[in-house]
């Protein structure tokens, strides 16, 4: 088989792979499993791009963040096998693996909390998990996790992601995602940088002033 | 006898005596709480003794630990003792060590801290310092635990883990000893290299323990730069605040002073849990985190510490710089151009080396002449990369540096050696010809005639790579109009003209969906999540799973034709672009049979098998 050259591909051709997770069909929309698909819908929304086409089970969408091409993908097999769509199609479009951001909901962080980072551990989120198996089972994988709080009490975790929101909780994600937007757009332009730090930091302590 | 707290100072003392190294307030006390004392025993201080009778003297005849004699062997009751620590090779111990520089002796290497370590690692005999801090008293049990052992494990729990750099230096101070190690709140202490129990510095112990002076208070009432007003203000915003971080019961606080800086730099109330300690314990955290952040105390109320930045406040973050960036990538753009430009001319020798080797059947002229050639067509290539920048941007430049690479790749493994001046040559009139939205597609040709050269070691097969390639550079520029036409007609992007950094990506795009691997909705289907659903179960099970051909000469060949007429249609009709797609996908499975049957017909298409068939792991490891 013949190896592409590192050397040979040009050197702007780095797109970005932005995939939230979810699990597809109108049943599961707007629960709290499936906030990645609500951050990949207001990114696709602020950016002008349409997302459809459907390849390697997934919903697609191809554009650009300013000069950098881009793309939107939801995976449309289930949340726990996403990394069977996204794996085959960052090797179709040569995406590098530093260059693939995964947004998923993450239990450790309070609602409506982001963050940033450039690689991390799957924190037990299966979707997460199975991407990364089918990348390599690398860490390396830029991820943006957006908090949705811990179940309260006793209740059984697997009840409480495929729940929706109340509405408290929706006005929270909403901002929350807003600012994402914003967040998702300078690291796509400049990378991690300070500002990302800083967006970190931010979100940290959002709820930690009155 | 009454200084920065309480502290004795007497005759021949190397330092003052405190009751707590550690934990004695930084602030001068107020008042005193009794008349000051000694409190050094009966017989230094005209007090009558209160503390318990000293137990009555063992009859049994103890044995002698101090000796250097050895006990007998066989003999009952006898505890191991470490001799003095590890000597260099070459060095005596010195038994009559004074100083603290003359008791550690040369710094340990890393392998003996770790040996040390280990050993005391799990070890039971431990001193445990808690919320008086490192008391006068512990001097002495620190030496009586290194009389035995050479490192001395110090467990600190509580209120002395929030300023643990305070603790290591004063143990270092006070005791002497070296800290080799600390995690946590566990220190490990080594005595030195020469220490001897019987010239320890000996203190005279504490027997009673003098009570603490009455402090200024820690919480002001209207702190400074505060109005009252303010002051009423934050605390009541403050009992609604969320607390930053709970205080647990394990009594590790290392991070604490981090976190609050931390919180600091993002708003100017910070709250602190401090449910479930001592209440002592919790202004003895808050004092401290006073003096180490440095902030203002607004409260204790309700077992929390409400903190205030102050006024005098300054983020230790750098500001975010927005201009700075762009230069640092322009520069970063300009020493990658040079770097290349002197890079090249090492790989060009290598690459003339190997091509020497290989091409030993070959007379001795020739080789000379290859070589010529291939440097020759170097200098071409460079030059044309390095007149090309004055009219490129500075993503055409990178191009360049691609192209230009891409030959010197190629040229070691091609040995028809009439292939590479005609396509270079070709090339460079490409490229002085064509703008700079052209070049990038030549870049994107580079891997393909990679591909070709080195699979067709024949001359007439290579003859017809060219022609091939001549094709392709056809069929791609109409690949290209394809791109625009699709752009247009999606809406993604209003532009006519295709940015050159969206090409690459686009070409992509088009061949999946000309592949059938692919599928494009329309407006009313992709804006309903179980409709995508179902259609996505329904494509994936009949999509091919790899992508299997790429615009190969043979394709362009055999459906000439029907291409053209096939892209016209998809813009048309997204129906008819389907039922085509179905069309194509079983011509793509007729030629994948044809390809296992036929050897011939593998070998030519096995050049051009895209990128896209590699595994993700090793796509991976090469782009990482």
């Amino acid at each position: 088989a013949s190896v592409p050259d590192p050397a040979a591909r040009p050197a702007e051709y780095t797109p970005w792979l932005i995939a939230g997770l979810g699990n597809p069909g109108s049943k599961y929309h707007g629960t709290r499993h499936n906030v990645g698909f609500e951050m990949v819908d207001r990114i696709a929304r602020d950016e002008g791009i349409t997302m459809n086409t459907i390849q390697s089970k997934s919903l697609l969408g191809i554009g650009s963040i300013g000069e950098v091409p881009v793309l939107l993908v939801k995976p449309q097999s289930y949340i726990n096998y996403s990394g069977e769509a996204i794996g085959p199609l960052a090797a179709y479009y040569q995406v590098p693996l530093r260059h693939i951001l995964v947004m998923y909901d993450e239990m450790s962080l309070p609602n409506g909390v982001l963050r940033l980072q450039r690689k991390g551990g799957h924190g037990r989120h299966n979707g997460l998990q199975n991407v990364m198996e089918c990348l390599d089972s690398s860490r390396e994988l830029p991820r943006l996790s957006i908090g949705i709080g811990s179940p309260p009490g006793k209740m059984d975790t697997r009840a409480f992601l495929l729940q929706k929101f109340s509405s408290e909780e929706r006005l929270q994600i909403d901002t929350a995602l807003e600012q994402g937007v914003d967040a998702v757009r300078t690291l796509v332009l400049k990378g991690f940088s300070g500002s990302i730090e800083r967006f970190n930091l931010v979100q940290k302590y959002k709820f930690h002033s009155v | 006898v009454t200084e920065r707290g309480l502290a004795y100072h007497l005759d021949g003392a190397p330092f003052e005596f405190q009751y707590s190294y550690t934990e004695t307030p930084r602030a001068r006390p107020v008042a005193l709480r009794e008349a000051p004392f000694l409190p050094f025993g009966p017989e230094v201080t005209p007090r009558p003794w209160t503390g318990r009778k000293p137990l009555p003297k063992s009859r049994k005849e103890l044995p002698e630990f101090d000796s250097f004699m050895l006990p007998p062997p066989g003999k009952k009751g006898v505890k191991p003792v470490q001799s003095p620590g590890p000597f260099l090779a070459g060095t005596e111990p010195r038994y009559q060590a004074a100083s603290r520089e003359e008791v550690l002796g040369e710094p340990l290497t890393k392998e003996e801290v770790d040996e040390l370590v280990k050993a005391t690692l799990k070890t039971k005999r431990q001193l445990n310092i808690g919320r008086d801090g490192l008391t006068h008293n512990m001097l002495e049990n620190i030496h009586s635990h290194w009389k035995r052992k050479r490192v001395c494990k110090i467990k600190c729990k509580g209120v002395c883990t929030v300023d643990m750099d305070n603790v290591c230096q004063q143990l270092e101070e006070k005791v002497g000893g070296k800290v080799i190690h600390h995690q946590g709140g566990v220190i490990f202490l080594f005595r030195g290299r020469n220490y001897n129990y019987r010239t320890r510095p000996i203190y005279p112990l504490m027997l009673w323990k003098p009570a603490a002076p009455v402090y200024p208070r820690l919480v002001k009432k209207i702190p400074d730069g505060l109005t009252p007003d303010e002051a009423e203000d934050m605390r009541k915003r403050g009992r609604q605040l969320p607390p930053i971080c709970k205080l647990g019961k394990n009594g590790v606080y290392l991070n604490l002073v981090k976190q609050v800086r931390e919180a600091f730099e993002a708003c100017d109330l910070v709250r602190v849990d401090c449910s479930g300690l001592n209440k002592s314990d919790c202004r003895k955290i808050g004092a401290k985190l006073k003096d180490l952040v440095p902030c203002t105390l607004l409260s204790f109320e309700f077992e929390h510490i409400l903190m205030w930045r102050g006024n005098d406040w300054k983020s230790s973050l750098p500001p975010l710089e927005e201009n700075d960036f762009k230069v640092a990538s322009d520069q970063i753009l300009n020493s990658k151009e040079a770097g290349s430009g002197s890079a090249l001319t090492p790989i060009e020798l290598v690459n003339n080396a190997t091509s020497l080797k290989k091409c030993n059947l070959i007379e001795g002229a020739e080789k000379l002449e290859d070589s010529m050639k291939s440097s020759f067509e170097n200098g071409m290539i460079l030059g044309s990369a390095c007149g090309n920048p004055g009219v490129c941007n500075s993503e055409g430049i990178d191009g360049t540096e691609s192209s230009a690479d891409a030959p010197i790749e190629f040229s070691p493994s091609n040995s028809a050696r009439d292939l590479d001046p005609s396509q270079t040559s070709t090339l460079y009139c490409q490229s002085s010809l064509l703008d700079k939205s052209e070049n990038g597609e030549l870049i994107e040709m580079y891997p393909d005639r990679c591909g070709n050269s080195e699979q067709s070691p024949d001359v007439p097969e290579a003859l017809t790579c060219l022609m091939g390639s001549s094709d392709e550079i056809h069929e791609l520029e109409t690949m290209r109009r394809n791109c625009k036409h699709l752009n247009g007609s999606d809406g993604v992007n209003s532009d006519s003209i295709v940015p050159s950094y969206m090409e690459g990506i686009l070409l992509l795009f088009k061949q999946a969906i000309d592949s059938g691997m692919a599928l494009v909705l329309n407006e009313n289907e992709f804006a309903d999540a179980n409709y995508v659903y179902q259609k996505s179960v329904a494509f994936t099970k009949t999509a091919p799973r790899y992508l299997v051909l790429r615009h190969t000469p043979r394709k362009s060949h055999g459906t000439q034709k029907t291409e053209p007429a096939k892209n016209v249609r998809i813009n048309k009709h997204l129906e008819e672009h389907k039922v085509s797609d179905h069309v194509k996908k079983k011509e793509i499975v007729m030629g994948g049979s044809r390809m296992q049957r036929n050897d011939h017909a593998r070998e030519f298409l096995s050049d051009v098998v895209p990128q896209g068939t590699l595994r993700v792991d090793e796509l991976a490891k090469l782009l990482a």
